[in-house]
């Protein structure tokens, strides 16, 4: 059975018209079923605790790249099955990779269930795909001291100011060294850490959305990555963490449904 | 991929380079390994060791052993370095310690108080 979730507060909005295009292809392919909603990561953990993994085959999220790495990033509470199916309505990096450009490839996609293992990633309790962002939210004191250090399983040691930080999914099969992380530092493009009050709510909004970014600082691979941060972090999608967490990879993998490649006739 | 002296600007306007880089306002410490270019323009104390190329900035402090297939030295470097290939130091570069390589090029202004080792059988 396939299940499909949307985030009704998705960046991306999906109107009456495409909702009725997208229902009308899964029949086609004899897949379609209700579409269920979450509008925050509660909502989304209580729907995916209430699923019935048993006759649940596949898990397809209908959205864009935010709501996909939304719904990833809590995938861990699934445990192995389902498989994870994307129905992507906007211009997709994550979908391009699997092959699936529209909705309708998605659809035969589903159907077809042409189902690849994939690496994620976990930074404190959550999971990510591809890539994730972090900037440092303001502590409200006003202090100008804000710093992190960066510690790698090599035992190197970084310190930096507080930066913004860029966590890069490559592949593990692309590096010798078998160090799949990129991590990427970058100085905030405005020094805006030590406001409170207005300013630190419209903060709030401009960090979820995405913020230009300032100078290159860092750039360079591992394994695993322990951050410490004088501040606490928020992530590209508004999500809070603790100003001490670690990124490395997930003990086990995601099975992802990626499209079939037709060849082409002579 | 090489780092390409004939470009000016940051390491970040380097389209493609996704090496190693500490950049001027990072500190660090440590041991890296790697197979990649490596680029410190800040503050590093530890040792470095890398199939690549190594390219210590002008605002560089390093304190440490470096060995790479070749190495450019355009900020401070305390310590014992070998390449495969070329060393050089640079006319604002300056280098304590001993160097050895299979070419040696040391550009007028440079500072260096190292013992010298070149020639095919490095």
């Amino acid at each position: 059975m396939y299940k499909y979730i949307q985030n009704s507060l998705s960046q991306t909005k999906i109107d009456e018209q495409l909702t009725n295009k997208i229902h009308a292809e899964l029949i086609k392919h004899h897949i379609d079923s209700e579409f269920l909603s979450f509008s925050s990561e509660k909502e989304l953990t209580n729907l995916l605790n209430s699923i019935d993994k048993v006759s649940t085959s596949t898990l397809v999220i209908i959205g864009d790249d935010n709501d996909f790495n939304i719904l990833i990033g809590l995938i861990g509470k699934l445990g192995a099955d389902p498989a994870i199916g994307y129905l992507p309505i906007a211009k997709s990096a994550v979908a391009k990779a699997l092959q699936i450009h529209n909705y309708l490839d998605a659809a035969q996609a589903l159907a077809q269930r042409k189902i690849i293992e994939k690496t994620i990633y976990s930074i404190s309790s959550r999971y990510f795909y591809d890539e994730i962002h972090l900037h440092t939210e303001p502590n409200g004191t006003g202090t100008k001291d804000n710093s992190m250090k960066i510690k790698t399983e090599t035992g190197l040691e970084l310190s930096l100011p507080a930066s913004s930080l860029k966590f890069e999914n490559l592949n593990e099969d692309r590096y010798l060294n078998d160090t799949p992380i990129q991590i990427n530092a970058y100085s905030p493009a405005n020094n805006i850490l030590h406001s409170k009050g207005l300013k630190a709510k419209i903060i709030n909004i401009l960090i979820k959305n995405p913020q230009p970014l300032g100078k290159s600082m860092l750039n360079l691979h591992a394994k695993m990555f322990k951050i410490e941060s004088t501040n606490n972090l928020v992530d590209n999608l508004g999500r809070k963490y603790k100003n001490t967490l670690i990124i490395g990879k997930h003990n086990s993998k995601i099975r992802l449904i990626a499209k079939k490649l037709t060849k082409k006739a002579n | 991929m090489m780092i390409d002296k004939t470009k000016k600007g940051h390491i970040s306007d380097l389209v493609g380079f996704s090496g190693f880089y500490i950049g001027t306002e990072v500190i660090a410490t440590g041991d890296i390994k790697s197979e990649e270019d490596i680029f410190i323009d800040g503050s590093y104390k530890g040792t470095v060791k890398t199939a690549g190329a190594v390219e210590i900035g002008k605002n560089a402090n390093v304190i440490g052993s470096i060995e790479a297939r070749s190495i450019t030295i355009e900020g401070q470097v305390k310590g014992a370095i070998i390449a495969l290939d070329d060393i050089t130091v640079a006319s604002c570069g300056e280098l304590t310690g001993s160097a050895e390589g299979k070419n040696i090029n040391i550009d007028l202004g440079a500072l260096v108080k190292a013992r010298i080792t070149s020639g095919r059988n490095v």
